[in-house]
């Protein structure tokens, strides 16, 4: 349960945060990008908290989510860096 | 689907709904009231009962007196003024709202397009107390309702999607309502019909009221992007325009005029007349001032009220607020869930559908509970259905009582509307404890008592409005108050539900005790003695 809603919350984060960076990095306004990848992550929430829930195993479900959101969050602040004038 | 997928998908499911069930309802059942705020807003402050304006009203003659007499009200010992803000008369709320916000605090009062003052409205009404109480269930500091709202939007959003997985037989179940079969079978069936005749709306209905607070509540990109500054993203977002004060006073130009040009700039980009929401000045009686005038968007869909910005010293337009494309599309997804359009069917159906999404999860706590009673039947359960009990028929019971107060209250008693919002939540409390003490002695929740007690509120609040106000329905509909009527209609259709509810409810538990003494009881004791 607690790896449903933690798990689906920080992955989706991670998914919104790196769309938003790279949205930004490919010309998009930050606003708009930030937008996108917000209601993009919000329409996948529902489903990955139900496939978190109904897996079989526990363990894969908590490392699926740990690794996808760590790889996300990471690649996120790596390109961002590289957004002139972003994050600040 | 595969029977895995929906055997894997069941117990979410149906835990998603135990542990959020009640609370949904509440949220369901504020927002379907909400739908019809400005009417109960009507209803519950009867000095705001006045004719709606013919012409548009003028801010210089009207509003700009008023605005100025409450800020000379804030502004005493060396307070600067930030900012005047007038919500313009329409059909449904025909009363001009104005505030102002000072260095030393805010004061609003309400006044009629003739300039006349109203008296304090001693009620926080539908507005200030059940549209809250919907999106964040009054839980402002630190956005925690608008989290634990959101959290159960999602939670609502993925029910649905497991729903329509689980009950695969989805054409089927639409068709099938067994409304004498045993109470599990009947619930079930009616979870079913409703889950599917209104599921479109709950899917639009929960992912938009999740996209409205969106930027609060999942701060991804903000956070990378703005460093968490959520006001520098709104400013981006919807091309906002601010500017500080001069410190150098001189006086605000007329503010008609700009109010007109405003109308016209609309007129001509859509072809017809645009009526204005809202006017707001900032930093008033400054060389910095600024007019912010906004539209009315009962035309259309969006939210995006299409600010424009005036200098409020030389009336030239400094800017509009338009936003792109994504941050356009987010607004029509909000305006598509505040159902603001002008559209009496359509409101009609978010109401009915809102309710419809109370009687879905209803229906689903019951079924639960009733399957579990024999199982169980322990205190866990009763808990459950004491919860259970007071997040349906206790928060009609609760609502229904705030409105009696509302009526019944003397205009004089302080914090009158605190008094209203304590009658709210002791009624609620109430319904949780009398269900719970019920339940230590009955085998089911108290569901005739309260439905009893439903029609009465709602028969002695439609009744106190006649008396206190003189508005009864002959005088409403004489004097053009249909907001009034309506409220009244609604609550007599409440009272005559309810009681149908009771009188069905009790029937069949004198079904049931005729059955207990009838041939198939008495069949099985005859057995019994014979054996022995």
């Amino acid at each position: 349960m607690l790896a449903a809603i933690i798990g689906t919350y920080a992955l989706a984060w991670g998914f919104g945060a790196l769309g938003a960076v790279v949205g930004t990095r490919l010309g998009m306004a930050p606003a708009e990008a930030s937008t996108l990848f917000g209601l993009l992550a919000l329409l996948a929430m529902p489903v990955i908290a139900l496939w978190a829930l109904s897996a079989g195993r526990v363990g894969r479900v908590w490392a699926a989510l740990a690794v996808g959101t760590t790889v996300q969050v990471a690649l996120a602040y790596l390109v961002r860096g590289l957004v002139p004038g972003s994050g600040t | 689907m595969s029977r895995a997928l929906r055997a894997a998908l069941l117990w979410p499911h149906t835990w998603m709904g135990v542990a959020l069930g009640g609370l949904l309802i509440v949220i369901f059942f504020m927002g379907s009231l909400t739908v019809f705020m400005p009417e109960i807003d009507r209803w519950m402050m009867p000095a705001t009962r006045v004719a709606v304006p013919e012409a548009p009203v003028s801010l210089d003659a009207v509003a700009r007196p008023l605005l100025e007499q409450l800020t000379a009200q804030r502004a005493t010992g060396g307070a600067t003024v930030r900012d005047w803000l007038v919500e313009m008369p329409d059909a449904r709320t025909p009363v001009l709202q104005l505030r102002v916000r000072t260095s030393a605090g805010a004061a609003g009062m309400m006044a009629t397009a003739t300039g006349r003052r109203l008296p304090p409205a001693g009620t926080l009404g539908a507005s200030s107390f059940f549209y809250p109480l919907h999106y964040c269930l009054l839980l402002r500091p630190g956005f925690v309702g608008y989290w634990i709202v959101a959290l159960a939007a999602v939670a609502m959003m993925a029910g649905l999607v497991s729903g329509v997985v689980i009950h695969a037989r989805i054409f089927q179940d639409f068709f099938t309502f067994r409304p004498r079969a045993h109470p599990q079978r009947s619930l079930l069936d009616l979870h079913n019909l409703i889950g599917v005749l209104v599921l479109p709306f709950h899917l639009m209905i929960t992912f938009s009221g999740v996209v409205i607070v969106l930027p609060v509540v999942f701060p991804a990109g903000t956070t990378l992007l703005y460093g968490g500054d959520m006001n520098r993203f709104y400013a981006d977002a919807v091309a906002t325009y601010d500017r500080p004060a001069a410190g150098v006073a001189v006086p605000l130009s007329p503010l008609d005029p700009l109010v007109e040009r405003a109308r016209q700039l609309w007129a001509a980009e859509t072809g017809g007349p645009v009526a204005v929401a809202q006017i707001g000045v900032v930093h008033p009686g400054d060389a910095g001032a600024y007019v912010r005038v906004t539209r009315v968007n009962d035309d259309r869909v969006t939210l995006h009220n299409d600010p424009l910005y005036f200098d409020g010293i030389t009336g030239v337009l400094l800017a509009r607020g338009l936003p792109g494309p994504v941050v356009g599309a987010q607004r029509v997804i909000a305006g598509l869930h505040e159902v603001r359009f002008d559209h009496w069917t359509l409101r009609w159906l978010y109401f009915l559908q809102g309710l419809g999404g109370c009687a879905l999860i209803a229906t689903g706590l019951l079924y639960w509970l009733e399957k579990r009673r024999v199982r169980h039947g322990g205190r866990g359960w009763r808990v459950v259905a004491a919860t259970a009990c007071a997040t349906t028929t206790g928060v009609v019971i609760a609502t229904l009582a705030m409105l009696v107060a509302n009526r019944l209250l003397p205009a004089a008693l302080p914090s009158r509307e605190l008094a209203e919002v304590a009658v709210f939540f002791l009624s609620w409390i109430g319904t949780a404890l009398h269900a719970g003490l019920h339940l230590r002695r009955h085998p089911g929740p108290p569901w005739r008592a309260q439905a009893v007690l439903v029609g009465g509120l709602a028969l002695t609040a439609m009744v106190a409005n006649w008396i206190t106000t003189a508005d009864h329905p002959f005088h409403a509909w004489a004097a053009g108050h249909g907001a009034v009527l309506g409220v009244d209609a609604g609550l007599a259709v409440t009272a005559l539900t309810a009681f149908f509810a009771a009188w069905r409810l009790a029937r069949r538990a004198q079904g049931r005790r005729g059955k207990a003494w009838g041939p198939d009881r008495l069949a099985v004791v005859s057995t019994g003695l014979e054996n022995g």
